[in-house]
């Protein structure tokens, strides 16, 4: 192979649009040589500066993005049994669970929290997880608040808002998850990780059940391919008013009352 | 009875990687730190979607993959070594060959492989952050790298433009333009090179 044919392949290589022969005699070569390997590493380098930062156009991705992400990151941290890539693994259990509070005692303040389960320990040691479940997404929701002005969870995120884990009977279903809500006023949005994928025919629906009674229709839940779903609430959804809220599987019309099996039921 | 909202905890917005260098924000990504790993998030998102909109020619495509490249760059954080070059660089590296593989397992060609306006692309995005500073660093960058771009000749910068964001190979490029293999070849390790030659001067002069 001569100079100006190795370095029209090793063009073509970094780029990664050689066609199958020329590919399998770059990849060869390249093995091989040292230089040239080096040549490549400048060239991709060089390329990826140049044509990756010329891309930018000042568009960012909807912040919903960054709080799906920071939550897959969460629990495989946590499915990890608290370990960081390059190390070695611990046992593995979920990162969390939800679990029926303990009744509480006369005269005494409700466990923020429920059974202590294994810290969240990259954001704090020793935290019972229901509550580091609430440091997670809340520290997720603060830091996204900036990007928000003009989207639908504005109304939520720009004013004090609280975070409540989920408690109550998914645990049974695997899911676990948060109700964030803004202090004062309308609206909120629940997250709810490990869920699955909705059987044919069927769909996650979300209730919340008044103080003075009857359930009323929140929308549908629709998990990503990591099993998790947001959904945020209209602005005429008054939590506040509420003490439960439910997640069933419907199949078809359901006449605004839960029809179908109950698969995450919590306390609000 | 449930707890009261009162009850629930407000969460104060973390700063610990607030002005943070690369390095160091890895070092926390390598340890385990989940605000290193929002830092990390923080600090690039916006240049990975741009580039993944280019490619992908949509929002929700780019979205996906932007979740894909941070979800990579989380578990893979070891094999990252600032020696070999900066962490954008490999961001991108990343970001460019998760969309050429999607680009090649749809079988389609993006949108705007060169030459459409950004105004396309400005009516499907959202703006970027507000801070006027990183805003300005920005511009400039970019303004130095649009001056190494437009000192290539128009037809090298278009067959590298082809292969890089397109995902096309050399044949389909010479296909498409009409133009002989041989001729497309040349033009790319020409432009290669003198955006590499480039890229060095600028870099002296800057650094």
């Amino acid at each position: 192979m001569n100079e100006k044919h190795c370095e029209d392949l090793l063009a073509g290589y970094t780029l990664d649009c050689l066609d199958g022969g020329d590919r399998a005699t770059a990849e060869r070569h390249v093995a091989e040589c040292p230089e040239c390997r080096q040549e490549c590493e400048e060239l991709r380098a060089a390329l990826h500066d140049c044509l990756g930062h010329a891309a930018a156009s000042g568009a960012a991705p909807s912040p919903l993005v960054r709080t799906q992400f920071l939550a897959r990151v969460a629990l495989e941290m946590g499915a990890a049994g608290a370990t960081v890539p390059g190390r070695a693994a611990a046992p593995r259990r979920p990162i969390l669970t939800i679990e029926e509070p303990p009744p509480p005692v006369r005269g005494t303040t409700p466990p923020l929290a429920g059974t202590p389960q294994r810290p969240y320990w990259w954001m704090l040691g020793g935290a019972a997880v229901p509550a580091v479940l609430a440091l997670v997404f809340g520290v997720m929701v603060m830091q996204t608040r900036g990007q928000l002005n003009d989207q639908q969870q504005a109304s939520v995120l720009a004013t004090p808002h609280v975070t409540m884990p989920l408690r109550g009977s998914a645990v049974s279903h695997g899911m676990n998850g948060e109700v964030i809500m803004p202090q004062r006023g309308m609206s909120g949005l629940m997250l709810v990780a490990g869920m699955r994928a909705p059987s044919a025919g069927t769909q996650y629906t979300c209730w919340v059940h008044r103080k003075d009674g009857g359930w009323a229709d929140m929308g549908v839940l629709t998990p990503d391919a990591s099993g998790i779903a947001m959904l945020v609430f209209d602005r005429a959804t008054d939590l506040h008013r509420a003490d439960r809220i439910g997640v069933t599987m419907e199949r078809g019309a359901h006449f605004g009352a839960p029809s179908g099996p109950m698969v995450l039921s919590s306390t609000l | 009875m449930g707890r009261s909202p009162r009850d629930a905890t407000v969460t104060p917005l973390p700063v610990a990687y607030e002005g943070a260098d690369d390095a160091q924000i890895m070092d926390g990504v390598r340890v385990g730190d989940g605000r290193a790993v929002a830092a990390l998030y923080d600090r690039y998102n916006a240049l990975i979607f741009s580039l993944a909109l280019r490619m992908l020619g949509s929002r929700e495509g780019a979205e996906e993959l932007v979740q894909e490249v941070f979800l990579r760059a989380w578990r893979q954080a070891a094999s990252y070594q600032p020696s070999l070059g900066k962490l954008s660089t490999w961001l991108l590296g990343i970001a460019r060959n998760l969309a050429v593989d999607e680009l090649r397992r749809r079988g389609a060609r993006p949108q705007r492989a060169d030459g459409e306006s950004e105004e396309q692309l400005a009516s499907i995005a959202t703006p970027a952050g507000d801070d006027p500073a990183a805003q300005a660093a920005q511009a400039a960058q970019r303004t130095e790298i649009r001056a190494a771009l437009d000192a290539l000749p128009p037809a090298q910068r278009r067959v590298i433009e082809m292969a890089y964001y397109g995902g096309l190979t050399q044949s389909e490029i010479a296909a498409e333009l009409g133009e002989p293999l041989g001729t497309v070849k040349t033009r790319m390790r020409l432009g290669t090179q003198k955006l590499r030659d480039l890229l060095r001067e600028m870099n002296q002069v800057s650094g």
